[in-house]
């Protein structure tokens, strides 16, 4: 995609990326110092359960949007494969507003519970516990994102491209 | 609620809606218009699913294969592994198993094993003279070995379904996954002989020990993990964030085959991994959460004692069952989905949820490598440049020694689980 629209959704991506690295790599940092703390200092972490958690819930919800655009997730694609080509494209868009429904649906009744559960607290951490749920209605909006995202590509492409959508995530 | 939820749960799959995607569409669109449920208990349900220290060793164990793979790692051990078995006749095809019985001691994936690893394989083998077609098939099949031999990712996620202790799980694959990679070897040795294949000229003992000591740090990565466990020094989520930091100690430190640059695509590529597995696992909480209010899996339960079939029988319909499904559906969904709904069976017919975990792994993991679906055959193929069609072909001998194992296992329950017993995971 080009011009303001796509330069902003790169801008985007990026800045997405580096928020998936800093909680993936915090949450290295936590649980190692969790070990740390057990096996060599001989004191319990106490907040390093409630910590994890919290960064374990970003991530994946961070994740899985990113996901979304190096589309990464596991589909069914037994049934498409049978299918003719053109098939396969149409049948991607259907999926993709689909998604983009069910996204909307998590970002409405994920603000629900964010806006719910502000008022509560970690047990050993002095923050809102609305700060996990807060990844529901985040990580749905940039799906949402993305899959429009995806999808304005793919009918752009031209019809003869063959669309590649192996979901070729997975760790079995 | 069970039936629509179940329709539109199958829809969204055939309109190619990712499968984490599909399992809360569905949740969400069952509840909305058959029940009075507040439809934010689906998402609700979801971050529930994730609230457990267990699931946190899947990124860990994830990264670690990830930096394992790209830290120079992979070609030390699979140099080793050849200068040790490659005299036997079907040379690199034995050293390819031995190398992916090793590699999967310290990786909890099996695309994983395929993706980097199995590129070198492939390579080696090819230039050799091997055809690529075999090469492929060689690597799939040992790649099935990874999530079988701890750590695993399945296991890990089954054991959080059924609550099973991880710890004994990983035990209960142990003695399994060798005697695939065992009856694999078996088999390259027969098709060898009828093939003539190329091997070493001769078996060096010094360069092997050169080989070994090149390659020691990588080595005991196994024997830290799996030794840490044993003894129960560490849970599995640390012996997890134990192996990545050791991983970034032999790439940076060690070998010097790790840079930042590496590690910051490693990182995005691993997070994103796991999110495939953890939306996956987040979705079918709310998803058997809605089964379980209908009371499927106690029905299912009844149903299955009702029909009074002898549990060798049983057993062999769960196979064939789980082989079927496996063909076409990936592992980790399936296991998500069933295992909810088949534990109060399985105790109801007094199977050991530990002895079945294993089995059920077993069968899914044949999964991957049998057309038409098998998502390692898919990796393989592209990793390799070896027409699908040709792989096919060549792969199917291997299953073979798969289901060999795959009968033992199940109907000899003692051969899982005297290891856990004997360490002391006892029930």
């Amino acid at each position: 995609m080009r011009g303001f629209v796509g330069k902003t959704l790169n801008q985007l991506a990026i800045v997405e990326e580096y928020l998936l690295l800093s909680t993936g790599v915090a949450l290295v940092c936590v649980v190692a110092l969790g070990v740390l703390f057990r096996y060599v200092i001989r004191a319990q972490l106490t907040w390093a359960y409630e910590l994890s958690i919290l960064l374990f819930i970003w991530v994946s919800f961070l994740g899985a949007s990113v996901g979304i655009r190096h589309q990464a997730h596991i589909t069914f694609d037994f049934l498409v494969r049978l299918f003719p080509p053109a098939w396969n494209r149409w049948l991607t868009v259907l999926g993709n507003v689909l998604v983009f429904v069910i996204s909307l649906a998590g970002i409405a009744l994920g603000y629900v519970i964010f806006t719910r559960t502000l008022g509560q607290r970690f047990q050993t951490l002095p923050l809102s516990r609305g700060w996990m749920y807060l990844a529901l209605p985040i990580g749905f909006l940039l799906i949402a994102v993305h899959i429009t995202e995806n999808t304005v590509q793919l009918l752009y492409k031209s019809s003869n491209d063959s669309v590649d959508q192996s979901g070729n995530g997975g760790a079995q | 609620m069970t039936l629509p939820l179940l329709i539109i749960f199958g829809l969204l799959l055939v309109a190619q809606v990712p499968i984490a995607l599909a399992l809360i569409g569905s949740a969400v669109g069952a509840i909305a218009f058959f029940s009075r449920i507040p439809m934010e208990a689906v998402f609700h349900r979801m971050t529930g699913g994730l609230d457990s220290f267990v699931l946190l060793a899947i990124p860990f164990f994830i990264l670690a294969g990830n930096l394992m793979n790209t830290g120079g790692i992979t070609e030390r051990i699979f140099r080793f592994a050849n200068l040790l078995v490659g005299r036997i006749p079907g040379g690199l095809g034995h050293a390819n198993v031995v190398a992916s019985i090793i590699f999967s001691g310290m990786s909890g994936s099996a695309v994983a094993d395929t993706g980097g690893l199995g590129a070198i394989e492939m390579e080696a083998m090819k230039n050799e003279g091997f055809s690529p077609a075999f090469s492929g098939a060689v690597t799939a099949a040992s790649a099935t070995i990874g999530p079988i031999i701890p750590p695993s990712v399945p296991m890990v996620v089954y054991g959080v379904m059924a609550e099973v202790s991880i710890g004994a799980l990983f035990m209960a694959g142990f003695v399994p996954g060798l005697l695939m990679g065992l009856a694999t070897m078996v088999l390259i040795f027969f098709m060898a002989l009828t093939r003539d294949y190329p091997r070493l000229d001769k078996f060096r003992f010094m360069k092997m020990l050169k080989a070994f000591g090149d390659a020691f740090f990588a080595l005991i990565t196994p024997v830290i993990i799996i030794g840490g466990i044993l003894l129960g020094i560490f849970t599995p989520t640390e012996a997890a964030v134990v192996a990545v930091l050791y991983a970034l100690f032999l790439g940076f430190v060690v070998y010097k085959e790790l840079t930042i640059k590496k590690l910051y695509k490693i990182m995005i590529d691993s997070m994103v991994t796991t999110a495939t597995v953890t939306m996956i696992i987040a979705a079918a909480a709310s998803f058997s959460w809605i089964l379980a209010r209908q009371g499927v899996p106690t029905q299912i339960a009844r149903w299955l004692t009702s029909m009074d079939v002898p549990l060798w029988a049983f057993l062999l319909l769960f196979n064939i069952f789980f082989l079927f499904i496996g063909t076409f559906m990936e592992a980790l969904s399936v296991l998500v989905i069933a295992v909810p709904v088949l534990v109060p069976a399985m105790e109801v017919m007094g199977l050991d949820p530990l002895h079945m975990g294993v089995v059920l792994v077993l069968n899914l993991m044949i999964g991957l490598i049998t057309p038409p679906v098998g998502m390692s055959l898919f990796v393989t193929s592209k990793v390799g440049k070896i027409p699908l069609e040709n792989l096919y072909k060549e792969v199917m001998i291997f299953i073979v020694p798969l289901i060999v194992v795959l009968l033992m296992s199940t109907y000899m329950p003692d051969l899982i689980l005297w290891l856990p017993r004997a360490v002391g995971f006892g029930h």
